[in-house]
Parts: structure tokens; C-alpha cells; sequence
């Protein structure tokens, strides 16, 4: 059974302490089928994006107003790595330019206030869950017709799909000396099966 | 009787001998300066005693003793009546006659004479033949007279003239004995009516203006002390009209009177009047104004919040969502609970201990009751600390937004600066540092809710002054008069050009929803209530430094025309 990887980000700890407590205790159901989440929490948005880079996860779920990096930049970036992941904001206040930004640039798929309902937050997890494997298979789908046809070398169709279990891993970063930047440190997450 | 004193020695006794009795005559004549005459009508020929010539200056025969000769003395004017009186004796039989005429005098000059005849002769037809008379000089006493008179008069115009109406009362009936023209003018009546008027006529008679009130202040006059008091008076047509009366004791004329000046301060009432009505409208201004400045920092107030709305939003939220969201999974590990209690609590049929003890055994393991136990402390320890923050931020935000607490109390500086940065510093958090280098200060005398609008303007111009990532600092210090506070920040700083205006009302160079331009001016506003000032340095590109002086103790604050004013 696969087990779905989902980042909390807010600079509050009780907020992510408090969802953790949630989406361990109450199912993650959609139509039917429940989805096994793994949760990871992050109070600080820089640490967060690091670990994006490095480990894939399905959904994140963050907040707008954080001190180093707001939510919508967050995830703007994040998009970039993991372009195929849910991304939803979660947060205690809202101007429109906060809203316009995560709609336009973020491209978010759910944008949740604070204080939440419990049973509305799982179950938005769990929509975007279900809405992120549909277009993930739409796309394998259509990578294997591009395949088929010839349109798509297999190994473009392989480093997409390494690409997805490790962000960055295909990738050579050139930075603006023309240098390459490695990242800091190359580990497999503690959890990395 | 030849006891009796010789007659002899009694003078007037010796008037048989005639030369002595002429003698004693002509000297008292002269001692009286009377002249005396006798006049034979028929030959025209007179005779006129030594102290008649002394009278005018010369001596016994200086002028002819005949008529023509004294006629010419006679002063021009009354020669004709002079002549049209004797003829007039002729006329009437009378014997006794007196007339008042005018000698010249032999220095030059008039004389005023009274000459007392009597006619001694007649003839046939009854036309006098003889008189014989005195003439008295009254020159000096006439004078006297005409001078008198002329005072008399003079006194009367002054008295009828001046502008105060004047009553002479009876002191002990009231009764108006005398009074000037000028008060028959104020009652619009004459003088013999005002004489026959009483308090009562003269008065509104509405109390405190009527007969009673009227004699207690007569009496009070009367007893000596002189009163003055305005009176509400009514004159003969019924026209109501204000007067300020001054009442005293007088003796006039060797009898005690009251004396009552009348002066007519109509005007003086209705400027008074015209004045009071001003005043009562400037309160009312004043007042309006009042409104609508407290409306302006109400305004500025909401606005400044609404500025905060975002940080103090999330600031509440944060804390709700979570806490709410516990109590879910609280219900939800009370449930697990629950079920390994009922377990272990249930007798059901066919079920022994051991099969229990195994039942609750697989319950604990099922629902990770050690986790269980872990988490519930550590969620009630999250969610109570989250708790206690949406009260004090409620509490904060209830304290700040204070308005219509206005009174003036001694404060304590800092604790207005802290309570308001809470609320600040939710904006503040993700761009600045704040620091704080507090001094000695003295509690002082102010209104707390007022300076803390001061203090939340200076922060949040200071936080929207910096574009990432900044620093403030609030110091605050004391001498012995006053307590000074400042807020500095290394933001964008003001050009030169804006610094003139940032305290006009309006002035902002933030986009609408950010500024209001109405900080700084109210600030100013507030600040100088206090009878304190602000102080502005600023570099652009540098930072800007907001310096606050208040007096510790403000001089009194100044008269507020709504307050009431005991007189003493
Ligand atoms: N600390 C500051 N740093 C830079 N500019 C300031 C500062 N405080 C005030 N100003 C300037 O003064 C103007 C007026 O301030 P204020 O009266 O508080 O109105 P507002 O903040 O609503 O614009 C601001 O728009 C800004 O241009
Ligand atoms: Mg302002």
C-alpha cells in the first residue's frame, strides 16, 4: 500500500503538533479510499524547502504568514522542485495579495483559513491527494503513449519518474558564475526505504 | 418806690433830652451803614443823613440834597418804577412803602438798596407831600443771595442732569420725598406722579424683584450699610427694564433720608446676555469639535487597527485552530479510553477475568495507550498555552482600543508602551527587532489611552518604515521635570521636504488601506494635551527618530469651558 508523504510548514509548533495529532487519529478518506500518510513538520520555511529538495512528498501544506519566507514563495519554489505535488495553504489571515499570489504563482489547489474544521481539513488533504494521482497517472499515462509513439526517448520517460522519487536528482544546477552547485550535503532521509 | 434805681442811670431812659436821641440815632445809623432821608415832594428838596453819603462813598453834602441832584444817582433801569411807585402812593392811600433799587456808588458800581418810607405829609388831594425813610445797603447780602441761588441751581441741573435717576426716600415710611429728572425720564412718568409712586409701582414685582425684597434691602440701607443690587424695574408704561440701585443713608437737610441712585444697565444686561449666549455657543463649539476629534481619533484608531487586523488576526487564529483542533483529538483518545475501561469494567456473560484482562490487554495495545498518555499531557500543556495567548491578546486588544476612557491618572509609561507593542508587535515580529532601553521613569499624570495611540502610531510608522528587515529602538528617561520617549528605526527615513508636512493632518505617502495621514497629526495633538512635545530627526535612507517630552506633572489642564466654575 502506498504511503503518502505530506510536509506541514508553519512557524507556529503548536499548529503542526496539532495536525499531526489530527491526521494520526482520523482517517484520510476519499471516495472510498484511504490514504496512508506519512507527515513531516517544519517550523522554519528555509529548513522545509532544504528537505524538498531532497525527498519527494505528495502534498504540502503550509502557512502564509511566516517570518523567513512567506507561504506563497514557499511553495512557489517548491513547485519548481516538485511540480507534481499538491500544494494548499493553510492560514490565519488572508489580503488579497496574498490570495492572488497563491492562486497565480503558487498555483495552489486549496487555500484553508484558520481556525479549520477538523473533518474539512482531512478531507481537503485527501481530495488533493486523489486529485494529485489522477493527473500523476494522466501523465504516466500519456508518458507512455509519448514512448509508444516515439515521441519521448525512454529515458526521458525514466528521469521524469526518478525525478519524482528524488527531486533534483537529474538535474545539474548551474549557478550564475556558471559554477555547479551540489548540494550541501547528498543523505537519503532517515526514512528512506 | 424810692428804692427803685434813679432812672437816670438807665440810657433808655434818657429820651426826653432830643439832641441826645438824634445822636444815638444818626451813630446806630451809621453802624447799620443805613442812610437816612426825608423828602419834600413839593420843593423837591430832601435831606440825607452823614451815614446816607457814607453809605455810597462820599461825605455829608459831597452831592446836592435835591432831587435832580440824587436822580442822577438812581440807576437808569429803575428810575421809571421808582416814579410809577409814588405815584402809586398817591393812588392807594398807602402810608408804608418799600422798594429795591440801585444807587451808584461814588467809586463806580451799583448798589443794591432797600429803601423803607413812610408817607408823612398829604395835601388836599391826598398826593403825598413828605417822606421820610432809611435806605439799606443790601449789596453784599444780595449777593450772597445770587449766589446762593445760582448754587442752588447749579446743584439742581447736576441733579437733574446726571445719568443716575435719584430717589430721596422717608427713611422710615419709604415714601419718595424728592427726585431728579432724569428719574422721571427712567419710569417714563412726572415728577408728582413718581412722588406718589410706591416701591411696588417701580418694581416687576415678580419675587425677587417685588415690595418685600424691596424694603428688606431699604432696611438693611437704613441700618446703615449701603446696598447695591440689581433690580428688575418697571416704569409707568409697564416696560420692564434692569437697573442697579445703590441704596444709602443720607442726611439732607438735618433730616435722615434714604437716598437711592438709579442706574439704567439695560444695555450692560443684554451685552451681559449677548455674552452668555456667545459663551453657550462656543461650549457648544467647543464641544462639537471636541466630538469630532475623539470621532477622528476613533477613526485613526480603527484604521491603525485595521492596519493590525492582519497580524492580530493570525495572531488569534494560530492559536484557536490548534487549540480547537486538540480538543478534537482529545474526544477522540477519551473514546479509546473509554473503550479499554468499559473493557475492563464489563461483566458480560461467559466472560471470566482472564479473558477480560486479555480483552483490555489487546484495547492498550491497540489504541497505543502509551502514546495516548504521552500526547494527552503534551496536548493539554500546548493547548492551554494556546489558550492563554488568545486571552491576553483579547486583553491587550481590549486595553488598547479604550477610547472613552479619558480621565487623567497617574501612568506608567512603560507599561503603555509594553501593552501596546503586544499589539504591535504581531505586525512588527517578521521584519524587526525591537529593543527596548528603558530608564528610570516617574509615574505620571496623562491619559494612558491616549499616549498608548501615540506610542502604536510611532511603531507602526516605524515598522511600515522598513521595507525586510530593520531594527527598533524605544528609550525612554527622565529629569526632574518631565519623561522623554523615543522610537528610532533604521527604515527608509523622510526627505527634507516631507519632514515639513508628516504632522498635517491627511499627509501620507502610503498607499490607501496603508496610511491615513491621520497619525502624526493626532499624535501632535494628543502630545500637546499633555503640554508636551515631539521632537523629529530623520535621514532618508538612514531612519527616523520620533522624540516625545511630556511633563510629569502637566500644569493644570486648561479651563474646559464645558466644566463648572464654582465661584467662590
Ligand atoms: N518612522 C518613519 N519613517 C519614515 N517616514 C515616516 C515615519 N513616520 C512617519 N513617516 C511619514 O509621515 C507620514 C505621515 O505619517 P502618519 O501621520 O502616521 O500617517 P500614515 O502613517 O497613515 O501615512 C507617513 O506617510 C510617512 O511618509
Ligand atoms: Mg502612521
Amino acid at each position: 500500500m502506498m504511503v503518502y508523504r505530506v510536509m506541514l510548514v508553519d512557524d507556529e509548533e503548536g499548529i503542526g503538533k496539532a495536525l499531526r495529532r489530527l491526521l494520526a487519529t482520523t482517517p484520510c478518506v476519499y471516495h472510498g479510499v484511504t490514504y496512508q500518510l506519512q507527515v513531516e513538520i517544519f517550523t522554519s520555511s528555509l529548513k522545509a524547502l532544504e528537505r524538498a529538495r531532497h525527498q519527494a512528498f505528495e502534498l504540502f501544506l503550509v502557512d502564509y504568514r511566516m517570518p523567513e519566507m512567506d507561504g506563497v514563495r514557499l511553495l512557489t519554489e517548491i513547485k519548481e522542485i516538485q511540480p507534481g505535488a499538491a500544494r494548499m495553504i493553510l492560514s490565519g489571515y488572508a489580503d488579497l495579495n496574498a490570495l492572488v499570489g497563491a492562486i497565480n504563482e503558487a498555483k495552489i489547489y486549496r487555500f484553508l483559513a484558520k481556525p479549520w474544521n477538523d473533518y474539512e481539513l482531512v478531507s481537503a488533504i485527501a481530495e488533493a491527494l486523489a486529485y494529485r494521482d489522477l493527473l500523476v497517472e494522466g501523465e504516466r499515462l500519456a508518458d507512455e503513449a509519448r514512448v509508444a509513439k516515439g515521441t519521448m526517448s525512454a529515458e526521458d520517460g525514466e528521469r521524469k519518474r526518478l525525478e519524482q522519487l528524488e527531486p533534483g536528482i537529474t538535474q545539474v544546477k548551474w549557478g550564475p558564475d556558471g559554477s555547479v552547485i551540489l548540494d550541501d550535503e547528498f543523505q537519503l532521509p532517515d526514512d528512506y526505504a | 418806690m424810692d428804692d427803685k434805681p434813679p432812672l437816670a442811670t438807665n440810657p433808655t431812659a434818657d429820651t426826653a433830652d432830643p439832641v441826645k436821641a438824634e445822636q444815638r440815632l444818626l451813630l446806630a445809623l451809621q453802624a447799620a451803614n443805613q442812610g437816612l432821608w426825608d423828602w419834600d415832594l413839593q420843593s423837591r428838596q430832601g435831606y440825607f443823613s452823614p451815614s446816607y453819603y457814607a453809605m455810597l462813598g462820599y461825605r455829608p453834602g459831597d452831592f446836592p440834597s435835591d432831587f435832580e441832584g440824587w436822580k442822577v444817582l438812581v440807576h437808569p433801569d429803575d428810575l421809571d418804577t421808582l416814579l410809577a411807585d409814588l405815584e402809586e402812593l398817591a393812588d392807594s392811600g398807602r402810608d408804608l412803602f418799600e422798594h429795591t433799587f440801585r444807587l451808584r456808588h461814588r467809586q463806580g458800581g451799583w448798589r443794591r438798596i432797600i429803601g423803607r418810607g413812610l408817607v408823612a405829609g398829604r395835601d388836599a388831594d391826598g398826593r403825598p407831600t413828605r417822606l421820610v425813610g432809611i435806605s439799606i445797603d443790601v449789596t453784599e447780602q444780595t449777593l450772597a443771595e445770587d449766589a446762593l441761588h445760582e448754587s442752588e441751581a447749579r446743584f439742581r441741573a447736576i441733579f437733574d442732569n446726571i445719568q443716575e435717576g435719584i430717589l430721596i426716600h422717608d427713611i422710615d415710611t419709604g415714601a419718595i420725598l424728592a427726585t431728579n429728572q432724569r428719574a422721571c425720564a427712567l419710569f417714563a412718568t412726572t415728577e408728582s406722579k413718581l412722588l406718589a409712586s410706591s416701591m411696588q409701582d417701580l418694581s416687576s414685582g415678580e419675587p425677587p424683584y417685588s415690595q418685600a425684597e424691596a424694603v428688606y434691602w431699604m432696611m438693611l440701607a437704613a441700618a446703615g450699610d449701603p446696598q447695591t443690587f440689581e433690580w428688575q424695574a418697571k416704569d409707568s408704561t409697564g416696560r420692564l427694564f434692569w437697573a442697579e440701585i445703590t441704596m444709602r443713608r443720607a442726611v439732607l437737610a438735618g433730616q435722615e433720608r434714604l437716598l437711592a441712585v438709579v442706574r439704567d444697565i439695560s444695555h450692560r444686561k443684554e451685552q451681559e446676555a449677548e455674552l452668555r449666549h456667545n459663551l453657550e455657543q462656543q461650549v457648544q463649539l467647543n464641544k462639537k469639535i471636541e466630538e469630532a476629534q475623539n470621532q477622528l481619533l476613533q477613526s485613526e484608531k480603527m484604521a491603525s487597527i485595521g492596519q493590525l487586523a492582519a497580524g492580530v488576526a493570525h495572531e488569534l487564529n494560530n492559536p484557536i485552530g490548534f487549540v480547537h483542533s486538540n480538543v478534537n483529538t482529545l474526544e477522540h483518545y477519551l473514546q479509546d479510553l473509554f473503550a479499554i475501561v468499559d473493557a475492563a469494567a464489563s461483566d458480560g456473560e461467559g466472560s471470566d477475568a482472564t479473558q477480560r484482562l486479555d480483552a483490555v490487554r489487546r484495547l492498550i495495545e491497540e489504541k497505543d495507550y502509551a502514546f495516548v498518555k504521552t500526547d494527552v499531557a503534551e496536548l493539554m500543556a500546548e493547548s492551554k498555552d494556546g489558550l492563554e495567548r488568545v486571552r491576553k491578546i483579547v486583553q491587550d486588544l481590549k486595553d488598547f482600543s479604550r477610547v472613552g476612557d479619558s480621565e487623567w491618572q497617574l501612568a506608567d509609561v512603560h507599561v503603555g508602551i509594553d501593552s501596546t507593542l503586544n499589539i504591535v508587535w504581531n505586525e512588527l515580529k517578521y521584519k524587526c527587532t525591537v529593543n527596548k532601553v528603558y530608564g528610570d521613569l516617574p509615574k505620571i499624570q496623562c491619559l494612558p489611552s491616549q499616549l498608548n495611540q501615540v506610542f502604536m502610531n510611532l511603531l507602526v510608522n516605524a515598522g511600515q518604515a522598513i521595507k525586510t528587515k530593520g531594527e527598533i529602538t524605544i528609550r525612554t528617561g527622565a529629569d526632574d521635570e518631565s519623561v522623554w520617549i523615543e522610537v528610532a528605526d533604521n527604515g527608509s527615513g523622510i526627505s527634507k521636504d516631507n519632514l515639513k508636512r508628516i504632522f498635517d493632518p491627511f499627509f501620507t505617502t502610503k498607499p490607501v488601506g496603508k496610511g491615513t495621514g491621520l497619525g502624526l497629526s493626532l499624535s501632535f495633538n494628543i502630545v500637546h494635551k499633555h503640554h508636551g512635545r515631539i521632537d523629529v530627526e530623520s535621514e532618508e535612507g538612514k531612519g527616523s527618530t520620533f522624540r516625545i517630552t511630556l511633563p510629569i506633572q502637566p500644569p493644570a489642564p486648561a479651563l474646559d469651558p464645558g466644566a463648572t466654575v464654582v465661584a467662590e
